[in-house]
């Protein structure tokens, strides 16, 4: 009983901490390891390549609760100062990622385009992406 | 007039946001931004609408980007002191260039662009500004665009160390649009960013004037703290200058530090001290700004502001409204 009791605590620990979503890259890319600095960099639009390689961020609607889960967990910035932000590139002739509007057409895209980096739910990972991080 | 339809246009598109501009596809991405302010001294009142401008940017391929942007400013003036109106709506240049991106460590720009020194001269408009008025070493001390080339990007894996290396050897683009005409720049600008609240850099550079045939050598140096809701920043910069006409050399020094506290992300109160001298003239200014900020959204300003000058007839209040689309 006691042991039935501990292994429940136990799953039901490992669930509330694991992760929800990832940042995915296409798996035949040899990108295998990103930074969360590096991952926000990529996503404002300050950092464009990764080994060398040119990178291709891709956000879901403003609206989606994939994008503000990352914005609150990943890039730690508020919905405010990412207007700010992006009002101040727009003068800059910057614009922000491109946005797809569904976890599949997120998926096909990263597939599809080279250096394409996204975000989707972890149970949404299939065979042909590879998890760079896990918020 | 042209402006309201074109503002309409842009509100009645499809996924519009204002401040972000209008994408119609990865090559054309369309907007622009206005002003208009309300001055008063002991010498003038006047009403303007500074700035009508127009930005045309996007990619060209993966590495090829543009940006054009014409402005005509001041595009209205009427002086309510000798009761005179003034309309000018040329459009001017302010910037057109091509990029070309290979790394993070090099980048090149080439065409007419902002001259990369500091953090006012990055973002020159109102809008963006948190003062209606500009200080004055954002106007006298070196031209703020530059018609030629600027290679740039960063010096550590951290993107912390941001470097610009930029010359010009020839006419500006459009000569009757920048604070000092000159035909050659060269310098070299540094930033480092320290943590995510803490920058700083500095520039140095030579310039030579056309008018006056000055050749000038330029010390600039910057530092900002941005911690939400406190942000302070100061520039300085210093000119050696020697005038090939006369013989003379004298210098410049210009400084201001500027301190912002946001109630919010919409009110905000500013202070800013400003110091300017010019050896040659025989010319020193203290000028110190109080001012609020009243931001609906970030793209759009409503500003009020006093400034206090060392030479009280040139003393003023200015209220402005801005807005970027």
């Amino acid at each position: 009983m006691i042991l039935k009791i501990i292994i429940t605590l136990f799953l039901l620990t490992v669930s509330l901490y694991s992760a929800e979503y990832a940042v995915v890259i296409d798996k035949k890319s040899d990108i295998t390891k990103v930074s969360l600095k590096q991952i926000k960099d990529i996503f404002i639009m300050k950092r464009h390549f990764i080994n060398s390689k040119k990178i291709v961020p891709v956000n879901m609607p403003s609206t989606s609760q994939l994008r503000i889960e990352f914005e609150k967990k990943v890039l730690k910035i508020s919905r405010e100062k990412l207007n700010r932000h992006w009002t101040k590139q727009h003068f800059q002739g910057v614009s922000p990622p491109v946005v797809q509007s569904s976890n599949n057409s997120m998926k096909l895209f990263i597939k599809n385009v080279k250096g394409a980096i996204g975000y989707i739910p972890v149970s949404s990972i299939d065979s042909d992406l590879k998890v760079l991080y896990e918020f | 007039m042209y402006l309201t339809l074109i503002f309409v246009f842009f509100l009645k598109a499809d996924d519009y946001k204002l401040g972000h501009g209008l994408k119609l596809s990865d090559e054309i991405h369309i907007g622009g931004y206005f002003s208009l302010d309300y001055s008063k001294s002991n010498e003038k009142r006047q009403f303007r609408l500074d700035d009508v401008a127009f930005l045309l940017y996007g990619d060209l391929s993966s590495n090829i980007s543009y940006l054009l942007e014409l402005e005509a400013a001041p595009f209205y003036t009427k002086n309510y002191t000798t009761d005179i109106s003034e309309t000018d709506n040329t459009f001017h240049y302010e910037r057109f260039y091509l990029n070309y991106t290979y790394s993070e460590m090099f980048n090149i720009r080439i065409g007419k662009q902002i001259t990369p020194i500091g953090y006012w001269n990055l973002e020159p408009i109102n809008v963006l500004r948190d003062t209606s008025s500009n200080p004055l070493y954002s106007n006298k001390m070196f031209p703020k665009l530059l018609t030629g080339v600027d290679l740039h990007g960063y010096l550590d894996d951290d993107n912390s160390l941001k470097y610009h290396l930029f010359a010009q050897d020839n006419d500006d683009l459009d000569e009757d649009y920048i604070n000092i005409k000159n035909d050659y720049f060269i310098g070299i600008s540094l930033e480092y960013e320290f943590l995510d609240e803490v920058s700083f850099g500095g520039a140095t550079g030579n310039y030579k004037t056309k008018d006056d045939n000055r050749d000038v050598v330029l010390y600039q140096l910057d530092a900002k703290y941005d911690n939400y809701p406190f942000v302070v920043q100061a520039e300085m910069a210093y000119n050696n200058i020697d005038n090939k006409v006369t013989d003379l050399k004298s210098h410049q020094f210009a400084a201001y530090s500027q301190a912002t506290y946001n109630f919010n992300m919409k009110h905000a109160v500013i202070g800013r001290y400003e110091y300017f001298e010019d050896s040659h003239i025989g010319d020193t200014n203290h000028i110190g700004v109080i001012g609020y900020s009243y931001r609906p959204m970030y793209s759009v300003s409503f500003k009020a502001e006093y400034q206090f000058n060392s030479n009280s007839d040139l003393s003023k209040s200015i209220i402005s409204f801005s807005v970027l689309f």
